[in-house]
């Protein structure tokens, strides 16, 4: 019953998730764990920083997964620029950069999680689901 | 000594670098069949082929000061079915590139993708931090892609289950030194 409810609830509700690669293919597999985990039924996707400042201002998504290696806009001032025009949003990266030295910078920045590429789907999801839940 | 010019494709005449550690087939394995999501075998050739790879692209991994420390070159046929398996792109796709020998602008993205996420087999063995730089096509490479005199080689046959697969060519600076752990995985 109450996972019944749960479903119902994310129907009437979804999670509304931004992902940010500059990679097509990578966007396309980061919207396919989180459609395989039942994760966010509503996913948009921007290819640069800066268009996703846009969708951060215009679609309001409830968390946002972000390469850390961008051309124009790395991922990592894509938060600082959130931080700096206030706006707050779930923010993690998912990259194949996983450094001790770039996950301190990147909670030291506000990042809730770094999930390393390449991933299963179901670790994807077992990292997402308390960030989601919480 | 060694007859390859730089800025070329390597083949054969390479040292086998299995005496001093470096990439291993299970890393290889471990990495692209959690990336591609099915299964990728990989076996190493004892030592480097004579053969050149047969329409190769290359990715170039630098280090943080801007100096080449690896490169990896796929032939047509990895690089083809490994960038299609990767977004689930038919196999008929893949094998219309490897007929042709060139990667379709989607296969040549996806193929970029995996070279990138390739930096960690580099980074989880060397103490230097590299990052997929360029990445070429065809024989030629940047002229300090590799250097000369100063290089080893591992030579796989890679296999994406239900794509096909190629050989894999990795050539590293035999700089013994920079290896965290010798034969850790």
């Amino acid at each position: 019953m109450s996972r019944f409810v749960s479903k119902f609830s994310e129907r009437l509700n979804p999670m509304k998730i931004l992902i940010v690669d500059d990679s097509r293919a990578m966007r396309m597999i980061v919207s396919r764990a989180l459609r395989q985990a039942e994760l966010g039924t509503d996913i948009i996707e921007a290819s640069c920083g800066p268009d996703a400042l846009k969708l951060l201002q215009s679609a309001q998504p409830d968390l946002v997964l972000c390469d850390w290696n961008m051309p124009e806009m790395s991922g990592l001032e894509l938060l600082e620029q959130l931080k700096g025009q206030g706006i707050t949003v779930k923010f993690g990266f998912v990259t194949s950069e996983s450094t001790p030295a770039m996950r301190t910078k990147a909670t030291d920045a506000g990042a809730l999680f770094l999930i390393s590429k390449p991933f299963t789907s179901e670790a994807f999801a077992e990292q997402l689901r308390p960030v989601l839940a919480s | 000594m060694n007859s390859s010019k730089p800025g070329i494709v390597p083949s054969g005449a390479l040292t086998d670098s299995s005496c001093v550690g470096g990439i291993r087939a299970e890393a290889i394995e471990g990495l692209l069949t959690c990336l591609l999501g099915r299964e990728v075998k990989a076996h190493r050739q004892s030592r480097p082929r004579q053969a050149p790879l047969n329409s190769p692209t290359s990715g170039i991994y630098r280090d943080d000061s801007g100096q080449s420390r690896a490169v990896f070159s796929c032939d047509i046929g990895l690089a083809a079915s490994a960038a299609a398996a990767l977004t689930l792109i038919p196999p008929g796709v893949a094998s219309e590139a490897i007929a042709a020998k060139v990667l379709t602008d989607m296969l040549r993205e996806n193929l970029g993708e995996i070279l990138n996420v390739c930096a960690q087999l580099l980074n989880e063995i060397y103490e230097y931090h590299v990052v997929l730089r360029e990445v070429c096509t065809g024989h030629r490479l940047p002229p300090d892609a590799v250097d000369e005199s100063n290089r080893h080689g591992l030579d796989f046959d890679v296999t994406v289950r239900g794509y096909g697969g190629g050989r894999l060519l990795v050539l590293t600076r035999l700089e013994v030194e920079h290896i965290k752990v010798p034969n850790r995985r």
